[in-house]
C-alpha cells in the first residue's frame, strides 16, 4: 500500500518540478492545458489519491469515512492477531 | 522521531491516537439518567512506539487510563497514559525499548530489571483506591481524579505474589476481595499465591498452591464456600522465552482443567479436576448447591489468540476460537476427577461477559455480553468492510429461560466489552448496560447508554466523543460514593 509519507517523499522532487505550472495565474492556460494545471492530490486514512479527471476535485470519501477499510482485507487470522476483541 | 507508517494495520480507525485529553461537557445525544452519578473507567492500551517485533501480542501495548464521568446528568471525559517505568523509560529513549510479550530476553539490555508491565488490562477501585491491573506484574495505584499514575501497590506489604490477577472478585455478601497471583514467585514458577483483602484492604489470609503445568490463568470464579481456578492450554516455559518467543504458545493436548478451592482451606483440601481441551479466558459467575459447584462462563473451544500460536507449528484454527456460554457442575462428593459441562446457548459470543455483581457468589439469572449480528445492517460504503466481523450488539441472557434480548449499536459501528451498572434498590437486572462504541463512518467514539430491561428499545443516551478513544480490554462502574472523587 502506498502510503502518504511514501507518497511525499517519493514525489518531493516531482512536486517541486510541478510548482511552476501550479502557480500560473488563472487564464493564462489554454484549455488543452487545464488538466495538468488542475492535478489534485488529497489524502484520506494516510493513502493519496489523484484526481486525474481533470475536474479539480480532492477525493471526497462517499459519506462517511470508511474508517474500518484499511484492515478490512486482512485474513481472520491476521485480522484476530491485531483485534481480537473488536 | 516515532514512525508509524510501516504499521501496516495500524491505519484508519486502528491508527494510534497517544494523545492525553479532556473533555468537559461531552456532547450527548438523549438525556443522561439522573440516577448515574460515579465513573465509568476503562482501560487498555494504545502503542507510544511501535512494537519492537512484528509478531508481538496486542497485549504489549502501554497502558491507557481513561474516564466517563457522570455527575448531575453531565458527563466529562479524561484520558491519561499509566506512566509505568516501562512508559517512562521508552518516553526517554524515544523508542520502544521492550520486545516481546512478557519475554525480557527479547528487550534492550538497557532496561534489564526494570518492571516491563504495561498495566492494560482491568481497572479496580476497591478499599477507597483506585488501580490498574494486568496480571504480570503488582496493581498500580491512580489518582481517581487526575488519573495519574501514583505507582505499584502491594497492600501494606502483605501481598508477597509478584503478581496480581486481571480478575479479582469482590464477594457482595462479605465485601472481601478474592485475588490471586501466578507464576507467584517469578517467570515460569508454578506457584500460585490465593489472598482474602478485607474491604478496608487488608489481606487476611494467603494460600500458596502449584498449579500441574506453568498455564495462563488469566480469571476465577467464587461461591460463598470455593474458588474455582480454570487453566488451560495457554503454556510457557524457560527455553521459549530464551528462544526469543511470546510467553505463550498452545498446547492443544494439555487438558483443561479446573481447581476448586475451598475458601477457608488449605492446599491438601484443593480438588483438580480435568475436561476436554477449552479455553476458559473469563468467567461470569458461580455457585454451591448442595455438595454440587456450578461455575457459568463464556467458554472457547480452543485457543482464541493468534498471536500466541500452536506450539506444534500447526495454523490458527479460527473456526475453534469461538466462545459458548457454558455450564460446568463439579460434584464434590465424586470420587473421580470428571464433571460436566453444558452449552446453555447456541450461538457464540464475546467472552467479555458480564453479570449482575451484586449477584456473585449467588443464584442468578442473567449474563451480558457482546456479539456480532451478521443479520443486521452494516453500511460498508459508510464504514469499510467489517460486517459480520465485528461485535455490533450487547444481549442480555436469561439463563432460566434461554432467551436473549439484543441491543443494536448502530451499522457503522462495533462495541467493547459491556458493562452493567445496577439500579439502586432494583432488583437482579434492573438498571443500564453501558460500553464503548467504534463508529468507522464518523471516525469516533460513542459511549452508549440502555435501559438493560427494554434493549430492544435503544439507547437511553449516547456520549459523543469528538474522537476515537483508546481501545479497552475492560471497563467498570464505580459508584459515586466508592472512590473521593472531587
Amino acid at each position: 500500500m502506498l502510503t502518504r509519507r511514501d507518497f511525499i517523499a517519493e514525489l518531493a522532487f516531482a512536486g517541486a518540478a510541478m510548482a511552476p505550472i501550479a502557480m500560473l495565474p488563472e487564464g493564462i492556460l489554454a484549455p488543452g492545458q487545464m488538466g495538468a494545471r488542475a492535478a489534485v492530490v488529497s489524502i484520506h486514512m494516510e493513502q493519496p489519491y489523484i484526481d486525474a479527471t481533470g475536474r479539480a476535485l480532492p477525493y471526497l470519501p462517499p459519506d462517511g469515512l470508511c474508517a474500518g477499510a484499511p484492515v478490512a482485507h486482512l485474513s481472520e487470522t491476521e485480522f484476530r492477531r491485531r483485534f481480537v476483541y473488536l | 522521531m516515532v514512525d508509524f507508517s510501516n504499521q501496516p494495520t495500524m491505519k484508519g480507525f486502528f491508527a494510534p491516537t497517544r494523545f492525553e485529553a479532556d473533555v468537559y461537557d461531552c456532547e450527548v445525544v438523549g438525556k443522561i439518567p439522573a440516577d448515574l452519578n460515579g465513573v465509568f473507567v476503562r482501560l487498555g492500551g494504545d502503542w507510544l512506539y511501535p512494537p519492537k517485533f512484528e509478531d508481538d501480542s496486542p497485549f504489549s501495548m502501554d497502558g491507557y487510563i481513561n474516564m466517563f464521568r457522570f455527575k448531575n446528568g453531565v458527563v466529562d471525559y479524561k484520558g491519561r497514559w499509566v506512566k509505568t517505568p516501562r512508559f517512562k523509560a521508552d518516553r526517554a529513549a524515544k523508542k520502544q525499548l521492550f520486545g516481546k510479550y512478557r519475554n525480557p530476553f527479547t528487550d534492550d539490555p538497557s532496561v534489564a530489571g526494570l518492571d516491563r508491565s504495561v498495566q492494560n488490562t482491568t481497572p479496580l477501585a476497591f478499599a477507597g483506591k483506585l488501580f490498574t491491573l494486568k496480571e504480570d506484574s503488582l496493581p498500580y495505584e491512580i489518582d481517581c481524579n487526575t488519573l495519574e499514575t501514583i505507582g505499584p501497590y502491594n497492600f501494606h506489604g502483605k501481598y508477597k505474589s509478584l503478581t496480581f490477577t486481571a480478575h479479582p472478585k469482590v464477594d457482595p455478601v462479605t465485601g472481601e476481595m478474592i485475588c490471586y497471583g501466578y507464576e507467584a514467585e517469578g517467570l515460569e514458577t508454578n506457584d500460585v499465591f490465593l489472598y482474602t483483602i478485607n474491604k478496608k484492604g487488608e489481606v487476611t489470609r494467603e494460600l500458596r498452591f502449584k498449579v500441574p503445568y506453568v498455564a495462563m490463568v488469566h480469571d476465577i470464579a467464587i461461591t460463598q464456600k470455593h474458588v474455582i481456578i480454570p487453566i488451560f492450554g495457554f503454556v510457557s516455559s524457560m527455553e521459549r522465552l530464551k528462544e526469543g518467543k511470546v510467553h505463550w504458545g498452545w498446547d492443544d493436548t494439555k487438558p483443561a482443567m479446573v481447581a476448586i478451592v475451598p475458601r477457608d482451606g488449605e492446599a491438601k483440601d484443593i480438588r483438580w479436576f480435568k475436561g476436554p481441551s477449552r479455553a476458559t479466558v473469563h468467567t461470569l459467575n458461580a455457585r454451591d448447591e448442595g455438595n454440587k459447584v456450578i461455575f457459568e462462563a463464556p467458554i472457547y473451544d480452543s485457543n482464541p489468540f493468534p498471536f500466541f500460536p500452536p506450539i506444534d507449528g500447526s495454523a490458527w484454527d479460527s473456526t475453534k476460537a469461538r466462545a459458548y456460554i457454558r455450564r460446568q457442575t463439579f460434584n464434590m462428593n465424586s470420587k473421580d476427577d470428571g464433571f460436566t459441562e453444558e452449552k446453555l446457548f447456541e450461538m457464540n459470543v464475546s467472552d467479555l461477559g458480564r453479570v449482575d455483581d451484586r449477584y456473585m457468589t449467588q443464584p442468578y439469572r442473567y449474563a451480558f455480553t457482546a456479539y456480532a449480528d451478521k443479520q443486521r445492517p452494516f453500511e460498508e460504503w459508510k464504514a469499510g468492510n467489517l460486517g459480520g466481523r465485528v461485535n455490533n450488539c450487547y444481549g442480555r441472557f436469561d439463563l432460566a429461560t434461554g432467551k436473549m434480548n439484543s441491543y443494536f449499536a448502530g451499522s457503522t459501528h462495533s462495541v467493547a466489552e459491556v458493562c452493567f451498572i445496577p439500579r439502586k434498590n432494583g432488583g437482579e437486572g434492573e438498571g443500564y448496560i453501558m460500553g464503548v462504541a467504534n463508529n468507522y463512518a464518523e471516525m469516533r467514539s460513542e459511549l452508549i447508554i440502555a435501559d438493560a430491561q427494554r434493549l430492544e428499545e435503544g439507547d437511553v443516551a449516547r456520549v459523543i466523543l469528538p474522537f476515537r478513544a483508546t481501545a479497552q480490554v475492560h471497563g467498570r462502574w464505580v459508584d459515586e460514593n466508592e472512590l473521593r472523587f472531587a
